[in-house]
C-alpha cells in the first residue's frame, strides 16, 4: 500500500545530483537460472535456462543449450509436458489447439537436468479473476500524470486471504518491462501486510498497466495504440521472488532512502544440495483483455 | 545487588552524621543581563579547595565547616563574582553573573568551568552552547543544533540529508534526544536536512557518548539534553532573523521581573510562499513548508519553589495540490516543579507529555479513490527526581520515572472504487517504569567516583491480538505465524526487568591532567522500525514484544585529560568498547510499515563498537575552536545475513577528523571554518544480474553484506560574522549579518553508489543496459546569507 508514497516522497525536490561511475565487481562464477514462468495459455510455452552475469556486462545472458527440461501435472491427473530445446537456452512446448497445461487448482513439478545434476521445483497453478475492463481515459489537472489518455485495469480481488497475481501489459506488441512497469497485486494492494481482500484493484495498481517513460512517470496512450493486458496467478513462492525484485529493481531512485540490497528468492531447488538456484517456477492462470485504443 | 546499596547508604550515612553540624550555603547562578540560569558554573570557597557545579537549572548547595570564607563564582565568559562570607548558619546566596567585558570572549568553546575536563568525574560528555553553535558554517546559514554535533568526535552520520545522527557505532533510534525532558522522537524537518529546535530557543545542548549517569536511561547509546531558555526575566527581548530556508521571530520578557518570564519562539520556511506563483493546474494551493513553534515559560514563587512549563510544535508540511499529501511533526509538552526540601535536598518532578505523529491523504477523488493513514507514538511520563548535597564531597542523586506509552501504528482506510476498507494495524500500549540511585564522591582528595544503579522495567500491555511465530523455513525468511491471542486492555503480555549498573571513575594525575574510567549498562525497550539507509519520517516505532526483545548494550570506555597553557587548551583521549546485545534487524524484503504482522520480519542480533576518540581544544583566545579524530568501527552479527559472519554497518566510518576553527578578527568580524573528513561508509552492490520475465534482477552473489565501500567524504565551510559596531552596542536594534559557503570545493561528495538500469526501453530479447551511479546529496559550492536582529 506504502510503495507509491514514499515514491512520490522521495521524488521531491531533494538537491540531490547523480553522476555514472566505472565499478568493478568481484563477481566470477556464472551459475544456473531458471526462467519458467508458464501459464495455461494454448500458446507455445517457454522455460528458459541462462547463466548469471556481471551486473555491468551489458549483454544478453548466455543460453544453457544442452539441458533435459519437463513439466509435470500431478493432479488433478499425471500428464508431463517436454519443453524441447530451441535456441539460445530457450525451451518450449507448444500446445495443440486448444489444449494447454490445465485449469486452475492444478499441481505441477519442473524437472530438470544438466552437466550431471538434477533440480525440480513444485508449483500450483492458483486462480485469477476475470479483468472486468480497462476503460482508457483522459485525465487533465491529476497530480503525477501529464494531462492525456490513461488506461486502467479493473478486476476485483477474490475473497479469501492471499491471492497474488501479476500484470503484463503488451503495448503495440512492446512488452512492459521497465523496473517500474512490475506491477505486483496482492488482495488488491501492493503489500500481505494490510490484510485487505475482495477489493477491486486500487487506483495506483489499476494505473500501474501504463508504460512508464525514462524518469519513471506515466505515458499517455495515443488513439490507435495497441493495449493488450494478461493478468496473471502467481504462487505465494512467485510473489515472493517478485516482491524482493520488485524493490531491488525499484531501489535506485529511492535515493538517500535506500534499502539493503537482497537476493530474490528462487524456488527451484539443487535436488543433491537442496540449495535453490537463481530463478522461478510459477504455472499461472491468466485472464486477458485485448484493445485498441480508441479518441476520446 | 543488595551490597552495593549497602555500602551506598553507609557511605551517605557516614557523611550525613559527620557533616551535622556543618552549614550549608545555596542559591542560583544566573546571567545578569537576562536571568538565564548558568549551568554549571563553578562555585568555590577560596583557599578551601570546596566547591561544586550549579546543577542543570543552576542550583548550587555547599556544605561546609562553620568558618569565614570568600565564595567565588565562576563562568567562561562572565566575569567573576566574589563574595565574603561568615557562614554561622545555613544562607542563601543567589548571584548574576555579567558578561566578561572583551567581546572576544562571545566565542566560548565550552562555557563551563575552565578545567571541567580535567576535574569533574564525568567522560564521554560533549557540551555545546548556542553561541559556539550559532558561530560554525551551516548549510544554507541555518544555525542547526543536531548538525554541530556531528563535529564532535563519536558522532557521526550516514550522509548529507539522513535523519539522525549515531554515537559511538549505535542506530539512530539509540539515541534519546530530549528538549526540556521530553523526548522528540524525529528531530529533522526536511528529512535530515534541518533539525526541529529553533536556535533562538535553545540554551545549549549536552551529549552523552558514554559514562551516562544512573538518572537517564531508555536508550542504548547517547542521551542529547536540550534545554530551552527560560526566557529574559529583566527586559523584553525581541530576536530574529531572515535566512534562505527559515524566517525566524522570537520574544521574550519579564512577566514579573525577577520571578517570571516567558520565551515564545517561531520558525517558518518559506519556500512555499516563494514558489506559489510559479505553481499551476493540479499544483495551485501546494502548501509545501515546515514549522516550529516553541514557548516556555516560568515562574519563582519562592527561593524554593519555581515552576516551568515548556511547550513545543513542530510540523513538515507537504501537500502538493489540495489535500492531498504528506505531513508529520512533534508536540511536546513539559511541566516541571523545582522544590527545595531542605538547603540540601534539590528536587525537580517533571511531567511530560510527548507526540510524535504523521498523516497521509491520498486520492483526488475522495469517495471514488482514496488512501488515508495515520500514525502516531504517545507518551505520558512522570519523573521525579532528588539531589541531595550532603557535602561538597559528596552527592547523592536518586529518583524515577513512569512512561505510558500508546502506539499507533497506522489508523488506516483505503478506498478503491467506492469501496471502503480498513487497514489499521492495531494500537499497542506499554508501561516503562524505572528507579536509580547514584553517588557522587570524592575519595583521598584525588579520586572522585560516580557509581549508581538504574533498574528498570517494562511491560508490554494487552488490549491486542497478540501473535506467535514459528521457526522460519530458512534464516532470513518472514517467520510464519502460528497463533492468534486476544489480550485484554490494562493486562500485561510480556514484561522486563533490568538491572543497569553505571559507574565512573576519575583520578588526578595533577592539577592538570586526570584518567578516567567509565562502565555503563544501558536497556532499550522502545525501537524504531527502519531499514533504509536514511531513516524516512514515515517509520514507525514498536514496543519491545513477546517477539521482540529488549535491546541491550554494555559499554567501557578510559580516557586521558589533559589542560594546558593556563587551560586555554584541552586535550582528551578517550577508548571505548561496546557490545549490544538483541539489535533489531529485518528479513530481506521486509515490509515494516502498514504491517499487523510486522514482528515475523523482525530479526535479532549482536553488535559491537570501539574506537578511539581524540580532541584537542583551544577555549579562549582571537583564535579558539578544535580538533578532532575518530577512528573507530561498528559491525554486526545476524543469523541468516552474510553467511551468519560479522560485517560493518552501514554507517561505519573507519577514521572521522575534523577541524572547527574561529577567529575573532576584531570587534565586529569572525570568521570560522569547518572541515570534516571520514571514510566513505560501507553498503551492499549488485555484483550480478539474471533475466527473469524479461527483467533483469539485480543480485548479490555470495550474499556478502556491505560489502563495498563509498569514496571518502570531505567538506569544507567558511562563514563571517559580521556584528554591529561597538559604538552602537547600546542601540535597541542590533543587527548580524552572517555569510556562509557550504561545500567550499564544490565536491561531489557520494551519499550511495547503486546500479541503475538506464534509460530506453530495451527490445524484446535485448540486453538491459546497466551503469553505476554515484549519487551526492549536495552537488555544488552552497552560498548563503542570513539577517539576525535583536531588539530590546
Amino acid at each position: 500500500m506504502m510503495r507509491p508514497l514514499t515514491l512520490l516522497l522521495l521524488g521531491i525536490a531533494l538537491v540531490a545530483c547523480t553522476d555514472p561511475i566505472d565499478l568493478t565487481t568481484d563477481f566470477s562464477e556464472p551459475e544456473l537460472v531458471v526462467d519458467a514462468w508458464i501459464t495455461n495459455r494454448s500458446a507455445p510455452q517457454t522455460i528458459r535456462l541462462t547463466l548469471t552475469q556481471d551486473y555491468y556486462d551489458n549483454r544478453p545472458p548466455t543460453g544453457v543449450e544442452t539441458a533435459d527440461v519437463v513439466v509435470c501435472r500431478t493432479a488433478p491427473d499425471n500428464r508431463c509436458f517436454t519443453f524441447v530445446h530451441q535456441d539460445s537456452g530457450r525451451y518450449a512446448w507448444t500446445p495443440k489447439a486448444g489444449d494447454s497445461l490445465g485449469a486452475p487448482g492444478s499441481t505441477f513439478v519442473l524437472g530438470m537436468s544438466y552437466e550431471g545434476v538434477n533440480y525440480g521445483s513444485q508449483a500450483t497453478m492458483y486462480r485469477v479473476p476475470a479483468i472486468d475492463s480497462v476503460p482508457v481515459n483522459l485525465e487533465e489537472n491529476r497530480l503525477g500524470f501529464d494531462d492525456g489518455l490513461y488506461a486502467q485495469l479493473y478486476a476485483r480481488d477474490f475473497v479469501g486471504v492471499g491471492d497474488v497475481y501479476l500484470t503484463r501489459t503488451t503495448l503495440n506488441d512492446t512488452l512492459l518491462n521497465r523496473p517500474f512497469e512490475l506491477n505486483v497485486i496482492v488482495d488488491g494492494v501492493f503489500d500481505f501486510g494490510s490484510r485487505s481482500d475482495g477489493l477491486v484493484f486500487i487506483a495506483p495498481i489499476r494505473y500501474n498497466i501504463n508504460a512508464r517513460d525514462d524518469d519513471g512517470a506515466f505515458v499517455p496512450l495515443k488513439p490507435g495504440d495497441r493495449l493488450d493486458t494478461e493478468l496473471w496467478s502467481l504462487s505465494p513462492e512467485a510473489y515472493y521472488f517478485l516482491s524482493v525484485a520488485r524493490d531491488q529493481l525499484q531501489n535506485g531512485s529511492n535515493g538517500i532512502f535506500q534499502i539493503p540490497v537482497a537476493n530474490a528468492p528462487g524456488n527451484v531447488l539443487n535436488l543433491d544440495t537442496e540449495a535453490p538456484i537463481s530463478g522461478v517456477f510459477n504455472v499461472a492462470a491468466v485472464s486477458s483483455y485485448d484493445q485498441v485504443v480508441e479518441e476520446p | 545487588m543488595k551490597q552495593l546499596l549497602l555500602v551506598l547508604f553507609v557511605l551517605s550515612l557516614t557523611n550525613t552524621l559527620s557533616a551535622q553540624e556543618n552549614v550549608t550555603v545555596r542559591g542560583y547562578v544566573r546571567d545578569a543581563a537576562n536571568g538565564e540560569t548558568l549551568i554549571g558554573a563553578t562555585v568555590f570557597l577560596e583557599g578551601t579547595g570546596k566547591g561544586t557545579t550549579t546543577n542543570d537549572y543552576g542550583f548550587y548547595s555547599l556544605t561546609v565547616a562553620p568558618g569565614d570564607y570568600t565564595l567565588v563564582v565562576t563562568y567562561l565568559g562572565y566575569s567573576e563574582a566574589r563574595q565574603p562570607l561568615e557562614l554561622r548558619g545555613n544562607v542563601m546566596r543567589d548571584f548574576a553573573l555579567g558578561e566578561a567585558g572583551s567581546v572576544l570572549a562571545e566565542v566560548v568553546v565550552t562555557a563551563t568551568d575552565e578545567d571541567e575536563n580535567v576535574s569533574t568525574v564525568q567522560m564521554s560528555v560533549e557540551r555545546l552552547d548556542m553561541s559556539t553553535i550559532e558561530k560554525l558554517p551551516s548549510l544554507l546559514g541555518e544555525v542547526d543544533v543536531l548538525r554541530s554535533i556531528q563535529l564532535l568526535p563519536g558522532v557521526t552520520s550516514v550522509g548529507e540529508g539522513a535523519a539522525g545522527f549515531n554515537v559511538r557505532g549505535g542506530s539512530i533510534d539509540q539515541n534519546l534526544v530530549i528538549l526540556d525532558e521530553a523526548p522528540v522522537f524525529n528531530s529533522s524537518h526536511l528529512f535530515g536536512f534541518f533539525s526541529v529546535f529553533n536556535p533562538d530557543a535553545v540554551k545549549g545542548v549536552k551529549l552523552y557518548k558514554g559514562g551516562i549517569p544512573a538518572r537517564y536511561g531508555g536508550r542504548l547509546s547517547s542521551i542529547l539534553d536540550v534545554r530551552m531558555k527560560e526566557g529574559n526575566n529583566q527586559q523584553f527581548e525581541m530576536q530574529g532573523g531572515i535566512g534562505t530556508i527559515f524566517s525566524r521571530l522570537s520574544v521574550e520578557a519579564p512577566l514579573v521581573k525577577d520571578k517570571s518570564s516567558f520565551l515564545l519562539a517561531g520558525r517558518r520556511s518559506y519556500i512555499d510562499v516563494l514558489a506559489a506563483p510559479f505553481l499551476n493546474d493540479e499544483l495551485a494551493g501546494t502548501r509545501l513548508n515546515f514549522y516550529d513553534l516553541t514557548l516556555k515559560t516560568n515562574y519563582r514563587f519562592s527561593d524554593r519553589d519555581q515552576l516551568f512549563l515548556s511547550g513545543y510544535r513542530g510540523r513538515d508540511i507537504f501537500r502538493p495540490g489540495g489535500d492531498q499529501g504528506f505531513s508529520w511533526g512533534n508536540l511536546t509538552g513539559t511541566l516541571r516543579w523545582n522544590h527545595l526540601f531542605s538547603d540540601k535536598l534539590f528536587s525537580n518532578l517533571t511531567l511530560y507529555y510527548s507526540d510524535y505523529d504523521y498523516a497521509i491523504n491520498f486520492g483526488d477523488r475522495p469517495e471514488e479513490d482514496a488512501f488515508n493513514w495515520d500514525a502516531s507514538i504517545v507518551n505520558l511520563s512522570a519523573k521525579p527526581e532528588f539531589s541531595f548535597y550532603i557535602t561538597p564531597e559528596n552527592i547523592v542523586r536518586f529518583g524515577g520515572q513512569v512512561i505510558h506509552y500508546r502506539f499507533e501504528p497506522a489508523n488506516a482506510i483505503a478506498v478503491s472504487a467506492g469501496q471502503e476498507l480498513d487497514i489499521s494495524v492495531s494500537r499497542q500500549w506499554a508501561l516503562e517504569s524505572s528507579a536509580y540511585v547514584e553517588n557522587e564522591v570524592d575519595l583521598f582528595s584525588r579520586l572522585k567516583l560516580n557509581y549508581g544503579l538504574r533498574v528498570s522495567h517494562f511491560g508490554y500491555l494487552g488490549g491486542r491480538n497478540v501473535y506467535s511465530f514459528g521457526e522460519p523455513l530458512r534464516p532470513g525468511l518472514p517467520r510464519p505465524l502460528t497463533e492468534v491471542t486476544a489480550t485484554e486492555r490494562g493486562t500485561t503480555v510480556k514484561d522486563w526487568l533490568y538491572f543497569e549498573p553505571r559507574a565512573a571513575l576519575q583520578v588526578d594525575l595533577s592539577t592538570t591532567s586526570s584518567v578516567k574510567a567509565s562502565y555503563q549498562r544501558t536497556v532499550q525497550y522502545i525501537h524504531l522500525l527502519s531499514n533504509t539507509t536514511a531513516s524516512i519520517p514515515l517509520d514507525i516505532w514498536t514496543p519491545s514484544t513477546n517477539n521482540i526483545e529488549p535491546q541491550r548494550a554494555d559499554q567501557y570506555a578510559i580516557g586521558y585529560f589533559r589542560n594546558f597553557g593556563d587551560n586555554h587548551y584541552e586535550l582528551s583521549a578517550e577508548t571505548y568498547y561496546k557490545k549490544l546485545y538483541a539489535l533489531i534487524d529485518y528479513i530481506d524484503g521486509a515490509d515494516l510499515v502498514l504491517n499487523e504482522l510486522v514482528e515475523g520480519q523482525v530479526l535479532a542480533g549482536r553488535g559491537r563498537a570501539y574506537g578511539l576518540e581524540l580532541q584537542l581544544k583551544k577555549t579562549e583566545g582571537r583564535v579558539s575552536g578544535w580538533l578532532s579524530y575518530t577512528l573507530a568501527r561498528t559491525e554486526r552479527l545476524v543469523d541468516g545475513i552474510n553467511d551468519n559472519d560479522w560485517y560493518p554497518n552501514r554507517f561505519d566510518q573507519t577514521h572521522n577528523f575534523n577541524i572547527s576553527a574561529f577567529y575573532e578578527l576584531n570587534d565586529r568580524i569572525t570568521l570560522s571554518s569547518t572541515f570534516v573528513y571520514n571514510t566513505g561508509t560501507p553498503l551492499t552492490l549488485a555484483n550480478s544480474g539474471y533475466y527473469q520475465l524479461g527483467y533483469f534482477i539485480p543480485n548479490n552473489a555470495g550474499s556478502r553484506r556491505n560489502n563495498f565501500r563509498i569514496p571518502d567524504y570531505h567538506r569544507l565551510d567558511f562563514s563571517l560574522t559580521l556584528d554591529p559596531k561597538k559604538e552602537k552596542s547600546d542601540r535597541r536594534w542590533q543587527g548580524q549579518w552572517v555569510f556562509g559557503v557550504y561545500n567550499a570545493y564544490a565536491r561531489r561528495n557520494p551519499f550511495t553508489v547503486y546500479g541503475d538500469q538506464v534509460a530506453g526501453r530495451t527490445p524484446a530479447g535485448g540486453a538491459v543496459q546497466t551503469e553505476a551511479i554515484k549519487l551526492s546529496v549536495v552537488g555544488s559550492i552552497i552560498p548563503s546569507v542570513s539577517y539576525n536582529f535583536t531588539f530590546k
